[in-house]
């Protein structure tokens, strides 16, 4: 990218704005435009009656939106009326004022909503691979769980502007910032009826990594179209920042549910899914969508048997598959929060189940719809990154932080990812490009792609330096502004079929100049040669200079331009049984993440992210959308919230469409420390950065799943996340978490009077059966202000063998007491004041006992950390509890009110046991 | 006028200097933001028009003064600048800096080494104006400033890998060229001499023309006074009662977005009282149009939580531009500084012609945006009292311990959901003397929790008082849910950023809090750069 920032001056026209839509879901009634002369200079109002015989359909196929709306509205933002005018303010204001009768209606927000009413959009699909209804029949063990997949809002920095001139030297110029000018043209011209020969597209560049601009490029387009068509004159239609991200559009949702059926192993024996997924109110992306989802369903793990469900449904927002990602992305998801249950529900670490279920033998195995795929470089990446990023040590050292910080907590996790690059339009799949060859010598490239900025031209002059043997200074690389060549490749940042297509362009090139260089040659005396053994390298070919070659070749009206349009062999697709070869390549990779986790508020931070990729060290701009996309995926999973609040008022702006609100991911908010690992690769040049980055980042989520569990301090708990898991709803789950932990605990009779800012005496250790591992977190004990009667035990504790678990007093940094076998706890006799299990710790103090008053329970010294209380007479195992448990007799939306369970005075200690100068500046 | 009145000539114009020429306004209407202007003059193409606040904004560079009266370069959003504020002063945009600095200037070089960096040019363009005022922030020492002077854009698409290097690159060339040894002496005035040696340094030290009283009439009659004593400011505020104080200038460029418009204005930029930090023996008094970068060289060091609350409030162009009189009076019921003024126990100083009255900050705010000033009055300074071992000393304290936490969707740039700012002090016997804590964003203005803070009054500082104090707090401050966030995640977090503050100062004698999560690790914030 270089640094265009200074254009040339646009021409004074007219500016329109778009009146659009403030409810989701309602009808139109009567509009009453404001008087014009409440406005500085001519204003002028149009609606769709306006355009009487004018196709309203931007899409001729299926269910869509009009371009201004008739009778109805579906999302809001949607628009549907035009105010042109002089002044880009006063169209606004004029816009603003327009009175309209809305009638609104109950809108479908959710996709459980939308699939309760029964609102779908087109047809189930379904994909069944052997028998899964038998298989799991008779899995040894079977797992049902549901997840819910959020939504992720496009927020633009410069909204879309398109610009409409009826009397352009081509007839009609639309100038707008889009990805794919040829649908634009296709949808302009169906518009305002008028030839596809008449119309001609200018698209700018656009933002890599922000988003595709196809469905909104062209609705905007024919909105300024329609403007300039009425006034007879170019016409500017610019949208404001809520206007584009309400059209824009999101990520589409997903409910899911599944039954997996496992053995003991972990090994996945049958898979029955069913899929939910949000189409937003025309679906128009949502079938793509879809088959990349079904593709991507189980990414590069086996299942043998296999059925997938998919519905589409009706909601009242609008998706669009404009993020990078779409489809792989969700189904990269389930497939992980699949195996990280199971491996949950068998209580083994989730890296051991996912490699176990990596497609295991063979240097390639067969995906379920029939392409083989490079398993041994998925086995390969995998294994990497768990050496290179010393995942085993640093579980283990995450475990050990983890019990001695009982507020913060970190978690790992990493999963493997495969990236099919294709899609189940195998006619979709192709790229085009065009080469000149001037007569000095030069080359002009013209990619059928649109300039995203992220250097895909220097890549491409690369190419044909290579190829033709040409210093890159020579070649000038353009982008395909009118979209004259032909789509574009479905997948951003898919460079492969780009570059089949500048390889094939020039091997038409050199089958061109190779029998006019051999004639030249034998002509010179040098004999006959074979043309195909003629190289092109370092300006000559053959020996013979290019710009003579060239000369010659112009002399003899050979044409010196070649274009082409490149589509790999062999892709073919059968929808029915489901089946074919839709990817032309594969990418595969792994990454693994460390997220805290803070207990007092939710927050998440990235601290590490290792991703482990085949790319090239040099290659800045594949790492730079690696990055962006990893940002991308971040913000999905833990940041970006698009659901609206319950309390904002019914009709009013969403959340999910103002940037005050929406979590966008900030530099403070992004990953600490990042890297990349490449990869080895054999493949020329590395691509699809700008998708995989989002699959990778659903480790963080699987982090911070490890995280939470974290705090339940080694009992076993089904944690559940949903998508996006953000400080709010983190914190929810830990409270969750605590109560469920609580309620775990047996009911004792209490004989305590009830304290109220006490912990509640459902609290403290878990009933001796089943036997818990040893926990790690030795007990403090409760404050000796406790004045209550002794508790008498549930259940009569067994007997403590002299067993190696750890003494409950022991402060994690004061020396662990161990003095012999401890003691059989004696049953308490009422009245009778007690002493504690186990000896006292040797400082400790007895306090003074006042005569007449009973003996404080536990004899410790005043000042020592208070706790949760040890009741009387039961075993000594400390308890696993996540959080401090909550107060009881509280009422409902009740807060966390933590006892706390260690010792503030916990300092980190460097290894060689100094403490680090920490700056001055507190930090959260 | 009559002959009492001192003749102050009315004009017509603004004459200001934009990207290296200077230019004169005339009639432009006085609501007009810098970005409208430079819009209508075709400039940035598009990006002016569409600045959005929260991402943000459009920034440029501003020559501005520091508190010593220094030239120095802020960064300042151009959509929250109304045109009069920028009379007499030197604008440069991106596209100047490209065009003055050629691309040998370091911060341009930079950034055409990493080409990758960004791929939005409107982003380019915000990222090259905070590498700019970096480049020429003598004062830029740190990894944690250098986050927070980076922390102006939000975007999507920029590799933090690429502007971190980008930035290192930058800051290498800029302590290379302060090392340097001086050619001659201390130049005229014993000032520092020009050690960059390109064209924006050549301004920077080039003596600044005085801050001139002027009045500036639009085209509609509409007015923009620029006194330059209190005196002055009170008179007019009283002679011309419609008329609206302007200090930073953000809310008010807001509105004027929205088209509002004004019948007149009075600017606090001119009253060169108003932007003093005046340092007391025993107290701070800070003018109210002190900006907050300016409070934070100033207070930065002495008070650490009131530099981490200002390194969560807004961006880098928020703070240059920002006073901390324009943000108390808009009393915003989600105020960062509001909650931590509190718990330094700051209080107010209100001026009007008939005089002066002093207040607690903590009894300014009223319910729905409103305050406690009469009308007429102006919010003169804020005195916030230092907190040396003398002066604890003579109240029978031992030590003080204070801190800020703020809970947003996202760490910069963005209002926050809660905002708590708490302290102690305890006397000699380590028994709370006193406790301050105060909360914003849980109801409809900033709060202090009295009746808790009452009972922690005489309670050791430890575990046993604090889960004592946890009920009667989450009872006495009752949260309200927006659309923000809910009830129940503000009643906790009321709550747990209490119990916070317990861990982190478990033994408030010790300066430094309990580090319990991963920011020395990963952050290294005071590690140079």
């Amino acid at each position: 990218m270089s640094l265009h920032l200074l254009r040339p001056d646009p021409r004074p026209l007219l500016k329109a704005a778009v009146i659009s839509s403030p409810h989701p879901a309602a009808t139109l009634g009567t509009m009453a435009p404001p008087s014009a002369d409440e406005f500085e200079g001519d204003v002028s109002f149009f609606f769709a009656a306006d355009f009487a015989g004018v196709p309203v359909n931007l899409h001729p196929e299926g269910q869509t939106n009009p371009v201004l709306a008739v009778e109805s509205v579906s999302y809001w933002g949607q628009p549907i009326g035009l105010v042109v005018g002089e002044s880009w303010q006063e169209c606004r204001r004029a816009a603003a004022a327009v009175q309209v009768n809305w009638h609104p209606s109950p809108a479908l927000h959710s996709v459980a909503h939308a699939s309760a009413v029964g609102e779908f959009l087109g047809a189930a699909r379904k994909v069944t691979v052997g028998d899964p209804a038998t298989t799991l029949a008779q899995s040894p063990r079977r797992l049902e769980g549901a997840l819910s997949l959020g939504s992720q809002a496009i927020h633009h920095r410069i909204p879309l502007r398109a610009m409409a001139d009826p009397d352009g030297p081509e007839g009609w110029t639309i100038t707008v910032a889009t990805s794919d000018p040829g649908a634009v043209r296709k949808c302009v011209s169906r518009v305002l009826n008028l030839p596809e020969s008449r119309v001609t597209i200018r698209a700018g560049a656009t933002a890599g990594g922000e988003g595709l601009r196809t469905h909104d490029a062209a609705l905007v387009s024919a909105l300024a179209g329609l403007a300039a068509l009425r006034c007879r004159g170019p016409v500017e239609l610019s949208l404001d920042h809520e206007q584009d991200a309400a059209l824009a559009g999101q990520r589409h949702g997903a409910e899911v549910n599944f039954t997996v059926g496992f053995d003991e192993d972990g090994h996945l024996l049958a898979l029955d899914l069913q899929i939910e997924l949000d189409g937003g109110c025309d679906g128009c992306d949502a079938p793509a969508t879809v088959d990349r989802l079904l593709l991507h369903a189980l990414g590069g793990y086996s299942v043998p048997h296999l059925q997938i469900s998919v519905r589409t449904c009706r909601t009242n927002r609008l998706c669009r598959a404009s993020l990078p990602g779409e489809g792989a992305a969700q189904g990269t998801l389930i497939a992980e929060e699949i195996l990280s249950r199971v491996a949950q529900r068998l209580g083994r670490p989730a890296h051991e189940i996912r490699g176990r279920n990596l497609s295991p033998n063979g240097p390639e195995s067969t995906l379920f719809f029939g392409q083989r795929c490079p398993a041994a470089a998925l086995r390969g990446a995998w294994e990497h990154a768990l050496a290179d990023s010393d995942y085993l040590a640093r579980r283990e050292a995450i475990q050990i932080w983890n019990e001695a910080n009982s507020c913060y907590k970190r978690g790992l996790a990493v999963i493997p990812i495969l990236l099919g690059k294709g899609g189940t339009a195998p006619a979709l799949q192709r790229a085009s490009a065009e080469v000149r060859l001037n007569g000095d010598g030069s080359v002009n490239l013209l990619l059928g792609i649109q300039d995203d900025r992220s250097g895909m031209d220097t890549q491409a002059a690369q190419w044909i330096a290579d190829r033709l043997g040409l210093p890159t200074t020579a070649i000038g690389v353009s982008f395909d502004e009118s979209g004259r060549l032909g789509p574009p490749p479905p997948q951003s940042g898919d460079s492969d079929l780009l570059q089949g297509a500048v390889i094939e362009v020039c091997q038409i090139l050199q089958q061109r100049l190779r029998p006019v260089t051999a004639l030249m040659i034998a002509a010179q005396g040098g004999g006959m040669v074979d043309p195909q053994s003629l190289h092109f390298s370092g300006g000559r070919i053959g020996g013979l200079p290019l710009v003579a070659v060239v000369g010659e070749a112009l002399k003899q009206r050979i044409p010196l331009t070649a274009e082409t349009s490149f589509s790999p062999a062999g892709l073919w697709w059968d929808d029915q049984p489901f089946t074919g070869t839709p990817f032309h390549g594969f990418q595969y990779g792994a990454a693994v993440a460390e997220v805290q986790l803070d207990a007092f508020s939710g927050e998440c931070h990235v601290l590490r992210a290792n991703l482990f990729y085949p790319a090239r060290e040099g290659e800045a701009e594949v790492l730079a959308a690696l990055s962006r996309s990893w940002h991308l995926g971040h913000g999905w999973m833990i940041l970006e919230n698009t659901h609206t609040s319950s309390h904002s008022p019914p009709g009013e702006t969403p959340r999910e469409v103002s940037t005050a609100h929406y979590a966008l991911p900030g530099l403070a908010d992004l990953t600490f420390a990042w890297q990349v690992h490449c990869l080895p690769t054999d493949v020329p040049s590395s691509s699809g950065g700008e998708e995989a980055g989002v699959m990778l980042a659903v480790a963080i989520r699987d982090a911070v799943r490890e995280a939470i569990r974290a705090f339940a301090g080694g009992s076993p708990v089904d944690v559940e996340i949903p998508v996006p898991s953000n400080p709010e709803t983190i914190l929810r789950m830990l409270r969750e978490l605590s109560r469920k932990l609580a309620e775990t605990r047996p009911k004792r009779e209490k004989k305590a009077p009830a304290r109220p800012s006490s912990a509640s005496p459902s609290s403290g250790p878990p009933p001796a059966e089943p036997p818990l591992p040893p926990p790690p977190q030795p007990v403090p004990v409760a404050p000796p202000e406790t004045k209550a009667a002794p508790v008498a035990p549930a259940e009569p504790a067994p007997v403590p063998e002299p067993q190696p678990s750890p003494p409950p007093f022991a402060h994690p940094r004061r020396p662990a007491v161990v003095s012999g076998p401890l003691p059989r706890p004696r049953p308490p006799k009422p009245g009778q004041p007690t002493h504690e299990e186990g000896p006292p710790p040797p400082t400790a103090k007895t306090p003074l006992r006042q005569p007449g008053t009973p003996a404080p329970r536990f004899s410790r010294p005043v000042s020592s950390p208070a706790n949760t209380a040890l009741v009387q007479g039961q075993p000594k195992m400390p308890p696993a509890r996540p959080l401090p448990p909550r107060v009881a007799g509280s009422e409902e939306g009740e807060v966390l009110i933590n006892r706390p369970i260690f010792s503030p005075s916990i300092r980190r200690h460097r290894p060689d046991g100094e403490e680090k100068a920490e700056d001055q500046n507190p930090q959260e | 006028m009559d002959g009492t009145q001192r003749k102050i000539g009315m004009q017509s114009w603004l004459s200001f200097e934009l990207d290296g020429i200077p230019r004169r306004v005339e009639g432009m209407p006085m609501h007009v933001t810098l970005a409208s202007y430079l819009d209508g003059r075709g400039c940035g193409n598009g990006r002016y028009a569409q600045a959005d606040r929260w991402l943000g904004g459009a920034p440029v560079i501003l020559l501005d003064a520091d508190s010593e009266g220094l030239a120095v370069y802020r960064t300042v959003d151009s959509a929250r600048l109304l045109l009069p504020q920028i009379e007499g002063t030197v604008i440069y945009t991106a596209e100047g800096i490209l065009r003055l600095g050629g691309p040998d200037h370091p911060v341009v070089r930079a950034l055409q080494n990493h080409p990758e960096l960004e791929t939005e040019p409107s982003a380019c363009a915000a990222w090259l104006i905070a590498l700019f005022e970096a480049y020429y922030r003598p004062d830029l020492k740190n990894r944690q400033q250098l986050r927070s002077q980076l922390d102006l854009v939000i975007s999507r698409t920029v590799d933090p890998a690429a502007l971190e290097a980008a930035a290192k690159e930058v800051l290498e060339e800029a302590h290379t060229r302060l090392a340097k040894p001086h050619r001659s002496s201390a130049g005229p005035g014993g000032q520092a001499q020009d050690r960059y040696g390109d064209a924006f340094s050549a301004v920077l030290f080039r003596p600044m023309p005085e801050a001139a009283d002027f009045v500036y009439v639009d085209d509609a009659k509409r007015r923009y006074y620029r006194p330059q004593t209190v005196m002055e400011l009170l008179r007019l505020k009283a002679q011309y009662r419609e008329a609206r104080l302007v200090s930073g200038g953000g809310s008010f460029a807001d509105r004027a977005k929205a088209g509002d418009t004004w019948p007149a204005l009075i600017s606090l930029d001119g009253v060169s009282e108003l932007r003093l930090s005046i340092a007391h023996p025993d107290h701070w008094e800070v003018g109210a149009a002190v900006t907050l970068t300016a409070l934070e060289e100033a207070l930065g060091e002495e008070m650490p939580a009131l530099a981490k609350m200002l390194r969560r409030h807004g961006t880098r162009a928020v703070r240059n531009r920002a006073s901390i009189g324009g943000h108390l009076v808009a009393a915003d019921p989600r105020s960062d500084l509001a909650p931590l003024l509190m718990a330094l126990d700051a209080r107010i100083v209100l001026t009007g012609l008939e005089g002066e009255r002093e207040a607690p900050l903590s009894s300014f705010f009223e319910t729905d945006r409103r305050t406690i000033l009469r009308p007429g009055e102006i919010l003169r300074s804020v005195l916030i009292p230092r907190f040396t071992q003398e002066l604890l000393g003579a109240r029978g304290c031992s030590t003080r311990c204070c801190d800020y936490y703020k809970v947003a969707a996202r760490r910069q740039n963005l209002p926050g959901v809660v905002s708590a700012a708490f302290a102690i002090e305890l006397d000699h016997q380590h028994l709370i003397r006193k406790a301050w804590l105060a909360y914003s964003g849980v109801t409809d203005r900033p709060i202090r929790a009295r009746q808790a803070e009452a009972s922690l009054v005489g309670k050791p500082w430890n575990e046993a008082t604090l889960v004592a104090t946890l009920r009667p707090l989450d009872q006495e401050v009752a949260a309200a849910g927006d659309e923000l966030a809910t009830r129940e995640y503000r009643r906790q977090l009321v709550v747990t950023l209490f119990q916070k503050f317990f861990y982190q100062h478990p033994h408030p004698e010790q300066a430094e809090p309990v580090e319990l999560g991963a920011t020395l690790e990963f952050l290294r914030p005071a590690e140079a750069c």
